[in-house]
């Protein structure tokens, strides 16, 4: 919970940064094209992850599939904080 | 887990007969129609003849975006003025590597700047496609005027305008892909169009 917790906080402020409007409820079956943020905001929120959690499953993991929505992009980073792979 | 950092190959193609399929449904979703100049649903037959048309029409380009060997969006390209390409892309797949948008407009401008003869990227943006108007902001196009747009939706807007001079993206490429985060910088790398 506190990692999709932390993930949310770095989401609503990256769409800040990033002048990004998110849609007013983002839930697990949120398709992440459509949750308001773009692909730079995607990019960066990405990126701020790397920082604050120090792990970047999508360049650091064999990703078969990329996450579509907001919890299976919550998901990979469960998995990478494991230290699994998808 | 490793400490080996990867990236997404991604890989331009010419659209073949066997990307029909798919290219169909992906244009017909709704969220991809809604940012078209031509939002209408486009029958089987309608794609079929507009393929067609585009075998024998030099003047025109469209590759299928593979990630990673699977195909997930368009990029296309048509003849705008002497020296000036348009250009037009999409998303088909919904489940893409973060940041993938910005790699077709990263593929867009190296793609233009190859070619012999070319001095101009155009670009046309209905308004309220606001994600697209940032990112082609951000990358450096300088707006021209805008176009008289219509209705969608009971709402009116207008067509934002831009130019990409491409002297200017083969002297600005690498302090612009500088401001991006460096998982995209790495991936603009691993661009390739056959």
């Amino acid at each position: 919970m506190k990692l999709e917790q932390t993930i949310r906080n770095t989401l609503a402020q990256v769409a800040i940064i990033a002048n990004c409007k998110l849609i007013a409820d983002i839930t697990d079956d949120t398709v992440l094209l459509q949750s308001g943020l773009d692909s730079l905001g995607f990019a960066m929120l990405v990126a701020q992850l790397e920082e604050d959690l120090g792990i970047d499953p999508f360049s650091q993991m064999q990703i078969a599939v990329y996450p579509r929505t907001f919890a299976e992009f919550v998901t990979i980073y469960h998995q990478a904080q494991q230290g699994g792979n998808h | 887990m490793n400490g080996t950092k990867t990236y997404p190959i991604s890989h331009f193609s010419a659209l073949t007969a066997a990307d029909l399929e798919r290219v169909w449904h992906w244009r017909n979703q709704s969220e991809i129609r809604r940012n078209m100049h031509n939002d209408a649903l486009i029958s089987w037959q309608e794609h079929l003849s507009w393929f067609e048309k585009l075998q024998s029409d030099e003047s025109r380009q469209v590759f299928v975006f593979k990630q990673n060997d699977r195909p997930i969006g368009v990029l296309n390209f048509s003849q705008h003025s002497q020296g000036v390409l348009e250009w037009g892309c999409y998303l088909g797949e919904t489940d893409v590597w973060p940041g993938s948008g910005l790699l077709l407009e990263i593929a867009a401008l190296d793609y233009a700047s190859t070619q012999i003869g070319l001095s101009g990227l155009y670009a046309e943006v209905l308004s309220f496609n606001q994600s697209v108007v940032r990112m082609h902001e951000f990358f450096g196009y300088q707006p021209l005027p805008d176009r008289q747009g219509q209705m969608r939706n009971d709402e009116p807007y207008v067509v934002n305008v831009f130019r990409y001079e491409l002297d200017e993206w083969r002297k600005n490429r690498t302090r612009v892909l500088a401001k991006l985060p460096k998982p995209i910088c790495a991936a603009a790398d691993l661009i390739q169009f056959t």
